[in-house]
């Protein structure tokens, strides 16, 4: 009987015995147990993840390929502002040729070059252009100056131009061996290709637009002053041979 | 979660691997499993440790609980069998001991004196192989035979082991309401 008392005394106070567990338990258990929900999130998640890693190198790829886009419009932009340049340039160039003697043309080129600090491809392209262009262009740009703003010093540089030619003909034959060489030279000029050929002629829109807009100032510019002066040496007709314009 | 979810439901959410209904599982249950490895174990790192190790158990297993019988017992057979699994890795030696008989004549009064911790001590200070055999014969209500079946070994030292540990029992409980006297040797 008392051994038996000695198992219930036992039983009875320790069947429903509880003790309460550390705080950290459940962790460790949460760590074993299987999760399939926290899996599928785990799924999702890469899932996002992957995406992310597709999505962020394409979005890279395609702000490349926009930026390239705009530099190339500005590249564009840029080579459609050179030749203006080189524009205004190899007019004054001409001047300084169409004065000087053809021994001083190749050094005239060569210092208005090193004043305006184009390269020497840009220059020779320019040259070639601009020759092609001036020698086209010159007239119908003066005649249209003329004709829209009516201004003194505009109609004369026609008139001018035209003496100016005449002068070079009929004084000094190294003028006209000058002007052979520069019709040779223009001759020379090969076609542009096609793709260059719409360009030049955009060139030529644009070129002839701020030139309207420079015509009341021209007679000031140094084309104005040299033709100004080249009226006053022909109506003195004086056979004083062809003046030399400083370079400055 | 809401009070009035019933336990199968409960069952039902954690084979489906619910984390709130496995989290409610265990705040239901770890205090009392938590007690049954003490009665196992003296160290109680060593009773956490098993019952982390049965909770994970429960959670894997509970897809095969096909509801025959009590949820509760299925769940307190799974702690005692990794007790028995923990204890056996421990080679604990279940050797013949003379039988002795200390006898508690004051029983009643252990009872009312003795609280469940103060007799928790005394099954803890046993040896390991008199507290398990104690622990499944006297509380688990295992028989001799189930006993040697699950702790590989033979019934006659089941038996022997018991008493040994009640002899044990006694004395410390004598201890504790301070009648050492009372110990007699047939």
């Amino acid at each position: 009987m008392e051994k038996k008392s000695i198992d219930k005394l036992f039983e009875d106070k320790l069947k429903d015995y509880t003790s309460t567990p550390s705080i950290n338990l459940w962790d460790r258990i949460e760590k074993q147990i299987p999760h399939e929900q926290k899996q599928e999130k785990g799924f999702f998640r890469r899932f996002w993840w992957l995406c992310l890693l597709l999505f962020v190198p394409v979005g890279i790829g395609i702000w490349y390929i926009n930026q390239d886009k705009n530099t190339a419009q500005k590249n564009e932009i840029v080579m459609e502002h050179t030749p203006k340049q080189s524009n205004h340039d190899t007019n004054e160039m001409i001047d300084v040729v169409s004065s000087e003697n053809q021994k001083d043309k190749e050094k005239a080129e060569n210092t208005e070059e090193v004043k305006n600090n184009l390269t020497q491809k840009y220059a020779q392209d320019a040259e070639n252009k601009d020759f092609s262009i001036n020698q086209k262009k010159n007239e119908k740009n003066i005649k249209t100056e003329a004709t829209s703003e009516k201004e003194i010093s505009s109609t004369n540089q026609k008139a001018e131009e035209k003496e100016v030619k005449q002068n070079s003909n009929e004084k000094t034959e190294e003028k006209a061996k000058e002007e052979i060489k520069e019709t040779k030279k223009v001759d020379s000029v090969k076609p542009q290709p096609a793709k260059k050929g719409v360009k030049v002629i955009i060139k030529l829109s644009e070129s002839e637009e701020p030139k309207e807009g420079k015509a009341r100032d021209f007679a000031s510019t140094k084309t104005g002053k040299f033709l100004r002066k080249l009226k006053q040496i022909k109506e003195g007709e004086t056979g004083i041979p062809p003046v030399q314009i400083p370079l400055n | 979660m809401s009070k009035k979810i019933t336990e199968e439901e409960v069952i039902l959410r954690c084979q489906k691997s619910d984390p709130l209904a496995q989290k409610y599982l265990y705040e239901k249950y770890a205090g009392k499993f938590l007690g049954i490895c003490k009665r196992y174990f003296a160290n109680l790192h060593e009773a956490e440790d098993v019952m982390v190790m049965s909770f994970v158990k429960i959670f894997e297993k509970i897809t095969q609980f096909r509801g025959e019988g009590s949820f509760e017992g299925w769940m307190k057979r799974l702690i005692v069998n990794e007790c028995l699994t923990q204890i056996r890795k421990k080679q604990i030696l279940f050797v013949d001991a003379e039988t002795q008989h200390n006898l508690v004549d004051n029983i009643e009064t252990a009872e009312e004196i003795l609280n469940a911790e103060d007799l928790l001590t005394c099954v803890q200070r046993l040896p390991d192989g008199y507290r398990t055999v104690f622990n499944l014969y006297a509380i688990e209500g295992y028989s001799h035979q189930e006993i040697a079946d699950m702790l590989g070994i033979s019934e006659g030292t089941s038996k022997s082991q018991l008493s040994r540990a009640r002899n044990l029992l006694q004395t410390y409980v004598n201890e504790l309401l301070g009648t050492d006297s009372v110990s007699m040797t047939n």
